[in-house]
C-alpha cells in the first residue's frame, strides 16, 4: 500500500532513486526468497513471511537497547537472537497451524498464514503500543548503524550499509541455491514437494523436512526484517507487512517466476528500483504512481511471459 | 450472529414419513427473526452496527460466488467494495442522484472494475489470480481512492442519506431487506444453469469445457457478479457512514473479507453469513465488553492501555487460528447439524458439507 511512502523516507536520505531502489529491492528480494522457498516446498503462499521479519527486528531492538525484560547485549548477539526468533516463529507456525491443514484447500492455508501475520501484528501492538515508536539504534551518534563496524559520518553510512545489505542478500541467495542444488536436504525438499508419499517411502522424513523448511523461511524473514529495520527508522507493529515489503516481495517473487531463487531476488530488486524511479518521476497529480507502475509491470510481465522472468514450472 | 439461519435455505428435504416435530424448529426460527428485527429497535448504535454487519454479509456472499462456486480467490475486494462506495457517494453528492440510483451506480462500478480485471486476469489461474487481484485492489486503493477530484480533495466524498432514511433503524431495515434479497438471488443462482456451470468449472475446468461449458465466459460472469455484489455492499457502507473515505478501504480490509468467508466455511451460505456477522461485530463487541475491559486493568501500566486498544484484534486473530487449526471446515462444520435440523432433518445428520473449493489439497508435505 505504501511503497511510495517507504521510498519517500529512504529517498530523502539516500542520494539517488537508484540507490534507494536497490536498498528497498534487496529487502523485497529477501522476502521474495522466503516466499519462493515455501512455494517450492509445499505450494504455499505465506502471507506471514514479512511478519517473521518484523517480530525478529523487534526482538533484535529489544536486545540492543535492553528494553523491558531483555538484557542489553552486543549487536552480533542481538542479531543472532533475532534470527533465532525468526526460525522459532517459522517452526511454531508449521507445527501448530500448517500441519493441521494438510488436506485443506489452498485458500484455507493462505488464510491461515494471513491469520498468523495478523496475530503477530496485534501481539506486537499490545506489547509495544503504537504511541512510542521504537527506533532501531545505530551505534555512533544515534544515527548510525555500525553493526558491521563500517560507518563514520552521516553521509557515508547509508552507502556503506547499502553495500552490506547487497552482500548479505547475495550471500543468502547463493547459500540457498547451494543448499537446494548441492545438498541432500535440498533434494529432499524438492522430492517432498513433488510427491510426499513417495518421498516417505524412499526414507525421507517428511515431517521434519517440512518443519526445517519453515525454520529456514523464518530465518530468511528475520534477515529481511533486520536488514530493513535501520532504513525504516521508527519501527511500528507490522512495518514489514503493512508498509510494502510483503506485497512487493510477492510481486518480486512472481515477476521472477515463483519457483526460482535467482528470479525472486532479481524480481525483488526490479520492483524496488522501478517503484523508486516511478515515485521520483511520476507526476505528483497521480496519487500512488509508484504502485500503479509496479502493478502494470506485473500484469504486463504475466501477459507476455506467464512463467515469470526466470521461472520454469508454473 | 442473529442472521445465521436466514439464508434462503432449500426446502426441507423430504424424509418420507419420518416423524418431524416442527414446533421447536418454528420456535428457533422465530427467535432468530426476533433477534434480527430487535437489532433495528435497540437504538441507533445497534442499528448502525447492524447496517455494517448486513454490508459485510453481502461482501461475504460476493466472495463466496468467486471462491466457493468457481474456486478463485480474490484478495482485492477492498477495490470492488471501495469503488462501489466511491461512485455511489460521488453520484449522490456531485451528480445529485437519489439513494436508489446512486446505489445502482455503485453496483455498476463494482461490476465494471470486475469486468476490466476479468479480461486481463482470467487467463491466469489459482493463486496467481489471487495475487493479481491483490495488486489490482492495491492499485485502486492508492490511486483512484485518493484522487482529489473524486474524493473532495482527499477530505472524503460525502454521501448523505435521504431524510426518509436518515434514522439508523430505518436504514438498517432497508439494508436488511437488500441483504435478504441478495441471499435469495444467490440461492437462485446456485440452482440455475450458470450456478451449475460454476461448480463444474470449480471441480475441473477441462471436464467442464468438454461438456460444452464456455469456461472463460462463465468465469467472467462469476467475476462480474462478484464485483457487482461487492459494489452494492460498498454503496451501503458509504451511505452508512454518510461518507466515502479512501483510507477505509485498505488491504487489511480485503484480508478481513477473505478471513470471514473462509472461517465461515467456503461454499456454505449459512456459514459465510455467520462468519461475516462475527467479523463485522467482534471488534466493537469486545472493545465495549465489560469483563474484557476489567481484565485489561489487571495488566500493568502502558500494557493495559495497549491491551484495551489492540486486544480485540489479538483475540480475533487467535479465534481465527484456533478455528482453522481445530476445524479447517470453519464455522459451517460447527453449525451444520443445527442448520440441518432447522430445515427439518435430524440434528446429527451431517449436511452435504461445504463444497471443497477447487484446487484440491494444498499438496504440502
Amino acid at each position: 500500500m505504501s511503497a511510495h511512502l517507504v521510498l519517500a523516507s529512504v529517498g530523502s536520505t539516500v542520494g539517488t532513486p537508484l540507490v534507494g531502489g536497490i536498498v528497498n529491492g534487496a529487502v523485497y528480494g529477501l522476502v521474495a526468497l522466503g516466499i519462493v522457498l515455501l512455494y517450492k516446498a509445499g505450494r504455499i503462499f505465506n502471507f506471514a513471511q514479512a511478519e517473521f521479519g518484523t517480530a525478529s527486528a523487534f526482538v533484535t531492538v529489544a536486545f540492543l537497547q535492553g528494553i523491558g525484560p531483555f538484557p542489553k547485549v552486543p549487536a552480533p548477539l542481538a542479531v543472532v537472537a533475532g534470527l533465532i526468533t525468526g526460525g522459532l516463529l517459522g517452526f511454531l507456525s508449521e507445527r501448530l497451524i500448517i500441519t493441521r491443514l494438510f488436506r485443506a484447500p489452498r485458500a484455507t492455508v493462505l488464510v491461515a498464514t494471513a491469520g498468523i501475520a495478523l496475530f503477530l501484528i496485534s501481539l506486537e501492538a499490545v506489547l509495544l503500543g503504537v504511541s512510542t515508536p521504537h527506533v532501531f539504534p545505530r551505534v555512533g551518534g544515534q544515527s548510525h548503524f555500525a553493526l558491521f563496524g563500517t560507518l563514520q559520518s552521516n553521509d557515508s553510512y547509508k552507502f556503506g550499509y547499502t553495500e552490506i545489505t547487497m552482500v548479505a542478500t547475495l550471500l543468502v541467495v547463493a547459500g540457498l541455491a547451494a543448499l537446494f542444488f548441492r545438498t541432500r536436504y535440498g533434494m529432499a525438499i524438492l522430492a517432498v514437494s513433488q510427491e510426499p508419499t513417495a518421498a516417505g517411502v524412499v526414507g525421507i522424513n517428511v515431517r521434519s523436512i517440512s518443519a526445517l523448511t519453515w525454520v529456514l523461511a523464518g530465518v530468511l524473514g528475520a534477515v529481511a526484517g533486520i536488514v530493513n529495520a535501520p532504513f525504516t527508522g521508527a519501527l511500528t507493529p507490522g512495518f514489514m507487512t503493512l508498509n510494502g515489503p510483503l506485497i512487493n516481495g510477492f510481486i518480486g517473487a512472481i515477476l521472477g517466476g515463483i519457483t526460482s531463487f535467482p528470479g525472486a531476488f532479481v524480481g525483488g530488486l526490479l520492483v524496488g528500483v522501478v517503484s523508486s524511479y516511478a515515485g521520483q518521476y511520476m507526476p505528483a497529480a497521480v496519487p500512488g504512481g509508484a504502485t500503479v507502475v509496479v502493478a502494470a509491470l506485473l500484469l504486463f510481465t504475466l501477459l507476455v511471459r506467464p512463467t515469470g522472468l526466470l521461472g520454469q514450472e508454473v | 450472529m442473529a442472521t445465521e439461519a436466514l439464508p434462503a435455505v432449500a426446502e426441507p428435504p423430504d424424509l418420507g414419513e419420518a416423524a418431524r416435530f416442527w414446533g421447536p424448529r418454528y420456535g428457533v426460527w422465530a427467535l432468530i427473526v426476533a433477534v434480527v428485527v430487535a437489532v433495528g429497535l435497540l437504538g441507533p448504535n445497534a442499528a448502525q452496527h447492524g447496517v455494517v454487519a448486513a454490508a459485510y454479509v453481502i461482501v461475504g456472499l460476493s466472495l463466496n460466488i468467486i471462491l466457493g462456486y468457481t474456486g478463485q480467490l480474490s484478495l482485492g475486494h477492498q477495490g470492488f467494495v471501495g469503488a462501489g462506495a466511491l461512485f455511489a457517494a460521488y453520484s449522490a453528492t456531485k451528480v445529485g442522484l437519489p439513494f436508489g440510483p446512486a446505489l445502482v451506480i455503485g453496483v455498476a462500478a463494482g461490476a465494471a472494475f470486475a469486468l476490466l480485471l476479468g479480461f486481463v486476469a482470467l487467463r491466469i489461474r489459482g493463486l496467481y489470480l489471487a495475487l493479481i487481484t491483490l495488486v489490482f485492489g492495491l492499485a485502486l486503493q492508492v490511486s483512484l481512492f485518493q484522487a482529489p477530484s473524486l474524493t473532495n480533495g482527499g477530505a472524503g466524498q460525502p454521501a448523505n442519506r435521504p431524510s426518509s432514511l436518515l434514522a439508523p433503524d430505518r436504514y438498517y431495515f432497508v439494508c436488511l431487506g437488500i441483504t435478504l434479497l441478495v441471499m435469495y438471488l444467490d440461492y437462485r443462482l446456485t440452482k440455475s444453469k450458470a450456478g451449475r456451470a460454476f461448480i463444474t468449472i470449480r471441480d475441473d475446468e477441462r471436464v467442464a469445457s468438454a461438456f460444452g461449458i464456455n469456461v472463460t465466459a462463465y468465469k467472467l460472469l462469476a467475476f462480474v457478479l462478484c464485483g457487482a455484489t461487492a459494489g452494492l455492499a460498498g454503496g451501503l457502507l458509504a451511505f452508512a457512514s454518510q461518507q466515502f473515505n479512501g483510507n477505509s478501504y485498505t488491504f487489511q480490509l480485503a484480508l478481513t473479507f477473505v478471513l470471514m468467508t473462509v472461517v465461515g466455511g467456503v461454499g456454505s451460505r449459512s456459514g459465510v453469513v455467520v462468519g461475516s456477522v462475527l467479523f463485522a461485530l467482534l471488534h466493537d463487541f469486545l472493545a465495549t465488553f465489560h469483563p474484557f475491559i476489567s481484565l485489561t486493568h489487571v495488566l500493568p501500566g502502558q500494557l493495559s492501555t495497549n491491551a484495551q486498544q489492540f486486544g480485540p484484534d489479538l483475540i480475533g486473530a487467535l479465534l481465527l487460528l484456533v478455528t482453522l487449526a481445530v476445524n479447517p471446515g470453519g464455522i459451517h462444520a460447527g453449525i451444520a447439524p443445527l442448520m440441518s435440523w432447522l430445515r427439518g432433518g435430524d440434528f446429527t445428520r451431517a449436511d452435504d458439507g461445504p463444497a471443497s473449493h477447487g484446487e484440491g489439497p494444498s499438496g504440502r508435505p
